[in-house]
């Protein structure tokens, strides 16, 4: 008879038949959903004042707009902090141009299509939108 | 119509396209009042300077492209159309960057616009 312990985790169970220290040594990372702009809400000076170092940010709908803001930029790079920008809403935003977030100039700046906002929320253990 | 009075209305469009239909409603009111001869001024400001921004493509959002109805005002005779130099610089906008000619002007001019109007529609 095979014993089966399961731990209780942030109101999840994990079965114990993994190292144990996977389940502490990864921090928890949360993906920042940004969907304002900076110059019409404070959504995304909030998300920075929470979100550390381990965090993405992704960029949808008029969040995409924080792409005008290179000051913004630079402080969420100096964190090391990962950005993700949803391709639709900077194609329809006329944002693309923008050299701001060009994965070319900016290794931390990544364009994603609607199956890499899926992969993205997959991959992280919480996610947080910001209305 | 002949016993319609003309008014000086000012149109405030402060909000970015594309995530919300106040720009669609904004725009149908501003072109049926000047449809019916009113004197019509549309103030883009804040985020709303984001409406006519160049190289906009929303072909992929369920939303309609508004930046081609704000080309064709001038079609409509609406000529007057302006903004703030802050919201630019706020932005780091300039006129390049922009579909269609917008006037600037100062904050000081910005009230002798508000004093002259009789109604004020925002969206």
């Amino acid at each position: 008879m095979k014993l089966r312990i399961y731990i209780l985790l942030n109101n999840k169970y994990y079965l114990f038949n993994e190292p144990f220290y996977e389940l502490f040594s990864d921090p928890t990372m949360t993906l920042h959903i940004i969907t304002r702009s900076d110059t019409h809400s404070q959504s995304i000076h909030n998300c920075l004042s929470v979100a550390n170092s381990s965090d993405a940010l992704l960029f949808i709908e008029d969040g995409t707009y924080c792409q005008r803001n290179p000051t913004l930029l630079q402080k969420i790079n100096e964190r090391g902090i990962k950005t993700y920008w949803l391709q639709p809403d900077l194609t329809a935003r006329g944002l693309t141009s923008n050299t701001n977030c060009n994965p070319n100039c900016n290794p931390n700046c990544n364009v994603v299509d609607y199956s890499g906002f899926v992969a993205l929320t997959e991959k992280h253990s919480a996610s947080q939108t910001w209305g | 119509m002949s016993t319609t009075e003309t008014k000086n209305l000012l149109f405030v469009f402060d909000k970015a396209p594309h995530s919300s239909p106040a720009a669609k409603e904004g725009l149908d009111a501003l072109l049926t009042a000047s449809a019916f001869g009113q004197n019509v001024t549309l103030l883009l400001i804040g985020d709303g300077i984001y409406q006519i921004m160049t190289n906009q493509d929303p072909s992929l959002l369920p939303s309609k492209n508004t930046a081609a109805i704000f080309q064709a005002l001038d079609m409509y005779g609406i000529e007057k159309i302006v903004t703030l130099q802050s919201t630019l610089d706020e932005r780091n906008l300039t006129t390049a960057d922009l579909t269609i000619e917008c006037g600037i002007i100062s904050n000081d001019e910005i009230a002798d616009l508000y004093s002259a109007q009789q109604q004020i529609l925002s969206f």
